[in-house]
């Protein structure tokens, strides 16, 4: 299970698959101020990485994976609204 | 297990076939009635179930393709628009190109790297027939090569600069613009893994390409991102990363911006060190001024590219003081120059600022040709033929060099032209030899192509029998000629049929015998100099060879007290006797009718030899060795009254000289001893029918071959020499002589008949 949560926050640890968007939705949806590590990610599943665009929850620690790393900053930094814009 | 996967995909492409004929046939029927629901609805059914099957399997592009088919036919079977013959074409092509995807994906596994690019243009031209009215869908971008200029106008400042800098730092770039299906999660897509693990990734963005919104109505499986990326692999290569989405990515290239960036340039700097080292080489002092001209010249046209256009102003009054001084100094001195005038430059180039400038570049700047990635192309066999042909023409013509060398000294009398003769032979020799290596290198194929099939033999022979058995392949790697490996299927069916059904005791007999309950059959292949031997061996109860030896005497091949002096490894051999195993395919011997004399005649005729070892209760082995390559053969030529025949070298075992008065007559059939072995001797000229030697020759020239029954002695008048020979059959009426399985042109122009040496002994009555 790459995705664990402890309180307000989940770990994903590994590979996180497609069916683990779901999962992510349900726990940031479950309390305000929920926070997600991604510390020990692998990989990040589009579909995960479009959840992480959509809420935005703030990170605990940013991925080692240097180029997840660099793709995450902007988008869960907190304050840079233009990952929405529309194309 | 394959085996499943091998079955799925042989009845996906049965059907698949099936089906795209289906719809041709229902398609051109409707040309002609074009109202026919009935035909509409077979046409939508056949797309619609091959589009179905096609995603069983890793062929995204076809079933984009059938998919665009289906949408088309779901309309115009809702009568929403009308068939056209535009549209039949149209659909006709998709199902041309369905079939060749088809041929492709059984023989490759998969499609080719352009596939993607093909599916979505013909995804768009069905598109393309929409109702009148309907809004035509979003324009399909063109595959224009130029970055639209505002490109990154929409990414957050920190990412636009960072590619920006990327764009303007003048390197050949292609830039990716992926904006993946809504609906691609479900196709088992992940866009960020593919722009991930895009080659030579440099930048990579991702932005929504609506807003998204957090909240009960938020579906994480739409997907509504869109991927950018700027990469320094090559076109082709990212077409090929990027083939199963091609249709969700639109490709820009940007080149190369041509000049060089002053003082950034290592290969500038490396050319202006090379005219110093130049000038300064020792040479003959004749070469001298021929070589400060070309340093010169070099000079006048480099430096000014690296920015040192007061440099190169003085190249012409440098290298006139070189060439009057006759010493280099010069242009030594002004290459010093101008090299520390580059490592004076600034290492970092100056950035031209505007960043919106990438597509500028593109028109003025021829693009550079991004170095082609290591290609495969399919070529007709024919031609490959062709130029095995000609290879093979070239030996021939090569070995004519020697009687040529032969005629200069014998008929001129010039030895030395001889020896020069002899000398380029051997040029020719070499370089004859690295071509026809080459060409055959090119027919290779892995011995795997056959190999594989035999599982699904086993399998089901297996489950017929009622024996459980183990197939082991090793060695498939191994490779050889196209046509040899072709003509081991067949002989290697009765092989493996044979031990299966033969060698293999029932699990009962196994069980009392203390073996594995489970049977072992392996098929092995590996190279042994120019030959491939490929073994079948199963470890079943090996051949009983008293009961070979009873049957033989039985069939009136041997004496009983012969049949008991034969030696193992003959006795074996009696097995692929013809007319043996007619006899045996009724006891157990061998299988289901096939004989091994058919096997081991096949193999002969591929120029092979069948080889058998067995230990009773220990399992048998069939060794097939056959030559690497079947173009040219080598072949021991002998004369007979005049004229030159060629027997196959494989079969040789030696040649000797045997006093006439050596030879024993044993059962009426002449003998001689070679090693303590009696070896029967067959008298060519009696076989050919030809008039016996007169006055007889008091020393026989005994060939010794391998035959099936054993070694065997055929006397002929002389030997000649071994050559290699390009076999041709015979046609016409020679065709229908048995003894003679070809014929080679030598290279003195004389023709040489190849003996069929079974055949030959077969006449000896």
């Amino acid at each position: 299970m790459p995705i664990l949560t402890e309180g307000d926050i989940a770990r994903i640890d590994g590979a996180a698959s497609v069916e683990e968007a779901e999962t992510l939705v349900a726990f940031l949806e479950g309390a305000a101020g929920r926070r997600v590590d991604l510390a020990a990610a692998s990989h990040l599943h589009t579909a995960v990485l479009q959840v992480l665009m959509a809420y935005r929850p703030p990170a605990t620690a940013l991925p080692g994976d240097p180029d997840l790393n660099a793709l995450l900053a902007p988008v869960l930094a907190g304050d840079d609204p233009t990952m929405t814009d529309a194309a | 297990m394959p085996d499943t996967d091998d079955d799925l995909k042989d009845g996906f492409l049965a059907e698949a076939r099936d089906l795209v004929e289906r719809a041709s046939e229902a398609l051109i029927a409707l040309e002609r009635a074009p109202d026919d629901p009935a035909l509409v609805a077979a046409l939508f059914r056949a797309v619609h179930t091959l589009k179905g099957n096609s995603g069983l399997f890793d062929i995204a592009p076809l079933t984009r393709v059938v998919h665009s088919g289906e949408d088309l036919l779901d309309r115009v079977r809702n009568g929403e628009i009308a068939l056209v013959p535009e549209m039949a074409d149209a659909l006709l092509d998709a199902l041309d190109q369905v079939s060749a995807w088809l041929d492709l994906f059984e023989e490759t596994d998969g499609l080719p790297a352009d596939a993607g690019r093909a599916a979505a243009a013909l995804a768009d031209r069905l598109a393309a027939f929409r109702p009148q009215g309907a809004p035509a869908p979003e324009a399909a971008a063109p595959a224009a090569e130029g970055l639209p200029g505002d490109w990154l106008a929409d990414l957050p400042a920190g990412e636009r600069d960072a590619a920006a800098r990327l764009l303007a730092a003048g390197e050949a770039l292609v830039a990716v613009d992926y904006t993946p299906d809504e609906d691609c999660f479900f196709r088992g897509d992940d866009p960020l893994r593919t722009m991930l693990s895009l080659p030579g990734r440099a930048w990579l963005s991702v932005s929504a390409t609506e807003p998204l919104e957090p909240g009960v109505t938020f579906d994480p499986f739409h997907c509504t991102l869109r991927f950018r990326a700027l990469s320094r692999a090559p076109r082709a290569e990212l077409d090929e990363t990027l083939a199963y989405v091609a249709s969700q990515t639109r490709l820009y290239d940007i080149p190369a911006q041509g000049q060089a960036t002053p003082g950034g340039d290592d290969m500038i700097r490396a050319v202006i060190a090379a005219q110093g080292t130049l000038l300064q080489a020792a040479a003959p002092a004749g070469t001298f001024a021929g070589r400060a001209a070309s340093a010169a010249r070099v000079l006048d046209a480099v430096l000014p590219k690296a920015g040192l256009d007061a440099l190169a102003g003085r190249v012409g009054s440098a290298r006139a003081e070189a060439i009057r001084t006759g010493t280099p100094d010069a242009l030594s001195a002004l290459v010093t120059e101008a090299l520390t005038a580059l490592d004076r430059q600034p290492a970092a180039p100056a950035i031209p600022t505007a960043p919106a400038a990438p597509s500028a570049p593109a028109a003025t700047r021829p693009a550079q040709t991004p170095p082609r990635p290591k290609s495969v192309f399919k070529v007709d066999q024919a031609r490959i033929d062709m130029l095995m042909k000609l290879a093979g023409e070239l030996i021939v013509a090569k070995n004519a060099l020697p009687y040529l060398a032969e005629r200069a000294e014998t008929l001129y009398g010039s030895r030395k032209m001889a020896r020069e003769i002899k000398a380029q032979y051997e040029v020719f020799n070499r370089i004859v030899d690295e071509v026809q290596g080459a060409v055959m290198q090119v027919r290779m194929v892995p011995l795997s192509s056959v190999f594989e099939r035999f599982s699904r033999l086993v399998r089901d022979l297996s489950r017929q029998l009622d024996k459980p058995i183990r197939f082991e392949i090793e060695g498939g790697e191994t490779e050889a000629d196209k046509n040899v490996v072709e003509s081991l299927a067949d002989p290697l069916v009765h092989l493996i049929r044979n031990a299966m059904d033969h060698g293999i005791e029932p699990a009962a007999a196994r069980a009392a015998a203390g073996k594995p309950p489970e049977g072992l059959v392996r098929l092995s292949a590996r190279l042994s100099e120019d030959q491939v031997v490929i073994e079948v061996a199963d470890d079943g109860k090996g051949i009983d060879l008293d009961r070979v030896r009873d049957k033989a005497v039985e069939r009136g091949l041997l004496s009983a007290e012969a049949a008991a002096a034969l030696p193992e490894a003959d006795a074996m051999r009696l097995i692929l006797q013809p007319g043996f195993s007619t006899a045996a395919a009724v006891s157990d011997l061998s299988g289901r009718g096939v004989g091994m004399d058919v096997v081991a005649s096949m193999v002969e005729r591929a120029g092979g030899t069948v080889s058998l070892a067995s230990r009773t209760g220990d399992g048998t082995t069939v060794s097939i060795r056959l030559p690497l390559s079947m173009a040219v053969r080598r072949v021991m030529m002998v004369d007979l009254d005049d004229a030159c025949y060629g027997v196959p070298l494989e079969s040789v075992l030696e040649t000797i000289r045997v006093p006439a008065g050596d030879v024993h007559l044993h059962l009426d059939r002449p003998q001689i001893v070679l090693r303590d072995r009696l070896v029967p001797l067959f008298d060519m000229r009696k076989a050919l029918r030809l008039s016996p030697l007169d006055p007889p020759a008091g020393e026989l020239s005994v060939l010794v071959v391998t035959t099936a029954m054993g070694p065997a002695g055929l006397i002929v008048d002389d030997f000649r020499a071994g050559t290699e020979v390009i076999p041709h059959p015979l046609e016409g009426p020679l065709a229908g002589i048995r003894w003679i399985s070809g014929a080679a042109l030598l290279g003195d122009g004389s023709i040489l008949l190849l003996l069929d040496i079974e055949e030959v002994l077969k006449c000896r009555s």
